[in-house]
């Protein structure tokens, strides 16, 4: 017999929050048998990838996704299941370039930086606390395009990033198709 | 005009402060040579920039801007010792004669630091300064052969030496700051950093002797923290006191109790744990168990001893404020010149506490008893800033037995934009209460808590108050 040791509440959520990360992953795969998606992935690898632990097959998992339609409507649903905060599509109301999306319980924000007028600052804001803190922004654009960042650690609820103002992030976040998902 | 270029010493070699330029993002950050490419220092930097932690926007703000980027030519990965470098090149941003400045060739002096600066500008130790030095060898050769006057600034005492040892013969200007007044004095800065320390004299390039402030930083540190450290290790807390007294050759006033009579009792060392008796204010908000319920009576038997109903434990909070004594400043107060004086802060009912002024409340002590076991709090802010000078005390924890009352101690900020409002939450029981004072951490707010708790002949009290913006 195995025994384990719990020796605080923090792991017991830890491991109720993977536990239940694989369970909808599993629906996601039951699901995906059942309308005949071919994954060139190992199941483990796309979970990976979403949870932030992209590892030595990330680049492989970015590929995939940007290849097969079906492995990315795959990935997005187990996204939209185990991810706490989302971006949906905005209703854009002008042609102009969206510096702020808003999502429940969160927003993220372009700032131009004032010392290099090249880059620009992206800050995600979490407004309702939550047990784990995300470490993976999703960007599902139109058209098959996906991007993945990683986030700096939180402080107060906000993790910000400095980027090129021409970088493929800020292009996905400016565009109202853009859906963002922070894991 | 006076053109600085400064260097932040690592032992990688010195890495040169290129611009510091305000930022409208949340969080201030330290970035390699203009690029994306974001050090690791940063979360640091930022606490070390914002208001209530930090030091730069208190002492040369406000700014207009939320944040800072700092552009540096080299990597910075761990550590503290980057914070005087810092420090100094914030000066010079604020300094309207002089400036930072990248170009080395039309650099009037090069500045060279290392060292931290906590709180109360007191300029700490810091290691490896030998092997920083070794490691700008070449950097301190081009500055000597371009004909640079460079000035080395470090803490004063063992890296000082270690300093002069290492540059023995070269012609460095060597200083040893007791703190970061006197390393902007050094530069002709000390007019725009807002404090100054009591008594603070400037360095010079001779052997600084830095015991006697550092004890007194202690000392303050001790009379503001004091009671709650005396309540755990009373003899230790004495003999230190007593050594820090002997060490600062000053008299230490005893902290002013909040009695009714005030009669000052000078050079005593405060008395530690057992705290005056005191009036005890009604618990804000008590729930009481439901009415015990009388057993059936039998006929025939003698009755039983009715059920014992486990009473839910009494609690006592005591909110002071830490006043500066007539005629002192809290600067005075937290740098050690001054005794605070406490002054308890009415209550007006139903928990609620009278509103204090930010200008006479350098600091709030809690004073908290139980008649349970265990004892823990939560401190709820709702606006504003605070700062923990020392530990909340474990014995408030919830997770060991405590006997007597406990005290924390807290600082505020004196600049600070909105008030400072709080909730304080109380909780006393004869069974450990850890799991209860997470769970409490994470509810909205507290009304719902009390039904549960009470059953499980745990109390809670609730207490607000609110210190007002400047």
């Amino acid at each position: 017999m195995n025994s384990y040791t719990i020796t605080d509440d923090k792991q017991i959520d830890t491991a109720r929050e993977i536990f239940s990360d694989l369970n909808a992953m599993n629906d996601v795969l039951v699901e995906a048998a059942n309308t005949g998606i071919e994954a060139a992935l190992a199941p483990a690898e796309l979970y990976a990838f979403a949870l932030g632990t992209a590892g030595p097959n990330g680049a492989k998992v970015e590929a995939a996704l940007r290849a097969s339609a079906p492995i990315r409507a795959a990935f997005q649903d187990l996204l939209a299941r185990v991810s706490e905060y989302h971006v949906p599509r905005a209703m854009a109301a002008a042609s102009d370039d969206i510096a702020v999306r808003d999502g429940v319980d969160c927003k993220i924000s372009i700032q131009p930086s004032q010392a290099a007028p090249d880059q620009v600052y992206v800050i995600v804001e979490l407004t309702r606390a939550s047990s784990r803190l995300p470490k993976v922004m999703h960007l599902m654009g139109a058209g098959n395009v996906y991007h993945r960042a990683e986030l700096p650690e939180f402080h107060d609820g906000i993790a910000q990033l400095i980027v090129e103002s021409t970088s493929e992030i800020i292009t996905l976040i400016q565009h109202p198709d853009t859906e963002v998902y922070l894991k | 005009m006076k053109s600085c270029a400064v260097f932040i010493a690592t032992t990688g070699g010195a890495v040169q402060v290129l611009q510091i330029t305000p930022e409208r993002a949340p969080q201030s950050m330290v970035c390699q040579n203009r690029t994306t490419n974001v050090l690791p220092v940063s979360p640091l930097y930022d606490q070390f920039v914002k208001p209530g932690s930090g030091i730069v926007e208190r002492e040369f703000g406000p700014f207009d801007n939320a944040s800072f980027r700092v552009d540096v030519s080299g990597p910075i990965d761990t550590g503290n010792s980057w914070q005087l470098g810092m420090f100094l090149a914030h000066a010079l941003g604020a300094a309207p004669d002089h400036r930072l400045i990248e170009d080395i060739a039309a650099a009037d002096e090069i500045l060279w630091a290392t060292g931290c600066v906590d709180y109360h500008l007191n300029v700490t130790e810091v290691d490896h300064v030998a092997a920083k030095i070794r490691a700008s060898a070449q950097q301190f050769q081009d500055w000597a052969g371009m004909g640079k006057t460079v000035t080395l600034i470090t803490a004063a005492g063992a890296n000082e030496d270690d300093s002069r040892a290492a540059l023995a013969g070269n012609p460095v200007q060597i200083f040893g700051a007791e703190n970061a007044w006197q390393a902007g004095e050094i530069l002709g800065l000390a007019g725009v950093i807002k404090s100054r320390p009591e008594g603070a004299a400037a360095a010079s390039p001779g052997k600084s002797g830095s015991v006697r402030n550092v004890a007194l930083a202690a000392l303050a540190v001790v009379l503001i923290g004091g009671a709650s450290l005396a309540a755990l290790a009373p003899e230790k807390f004495a003999r230190w006191s007593q050594r820090l007294m002997e060490l600062t050759g000053a008299p230490v006033a005893q902290e002013q109790a909040a009695a009714p009579t005030p009669a000052k009792t000078p050079a005593t060392i405060p008395k530690p744990a057992a705290p005056a008796p005191k009036p005890t204010p009604p618990p804000a908000i008590v729930v009481k168990p439901p009415p015990p319920v009388a057993p059936p009576v039998p006929v025939a038997k003698p009755s039983p001893p009715p059920p014992r109903i486990p009473e839910v434990p009494k609690i006592s909070v005591a909110i002071s404020r830490l006043a500066p004594p007539a005629g002192g400043t809290c600067m005075q107060v937290h740098f050690g010149g001054a005794d605070p004086v406490l002054k308890p802060v009415a209550e007006i009912g139903a928990g609620g506490h009278r509103e204090s002024d930010r200008a006479s409340t350098c600091g709030l002590s809690f004073e908290l008893g139980g008649t349970g076991k265990y004892l823990a709090v939560h401190l709820r802010v709702i606006s504003g800033r605070f700062v923990q000078a020392s530990q909340k005390p474990a014995s408030l924890s919830g997770s060991q037995p405590v006997t007597g009352v406990q005290t924390w101690t807290i600082q505020l900020p004196q600049k600070a934009k909105e008030p400072f409002s709080y909730e304080l939450a109380v909780l006393s029981s004869d069974q450990p209460l850890a799991a209860q004072l997470k769970r409490l951490r994470g509810l909205e707010n507290f009304k719902g808590a009390f039904k549960e708790l009470a059953q499980n002949q745990i109390n809670l009290v609730v207490h607000s108050h609110r210190v007002s913006a400047q």
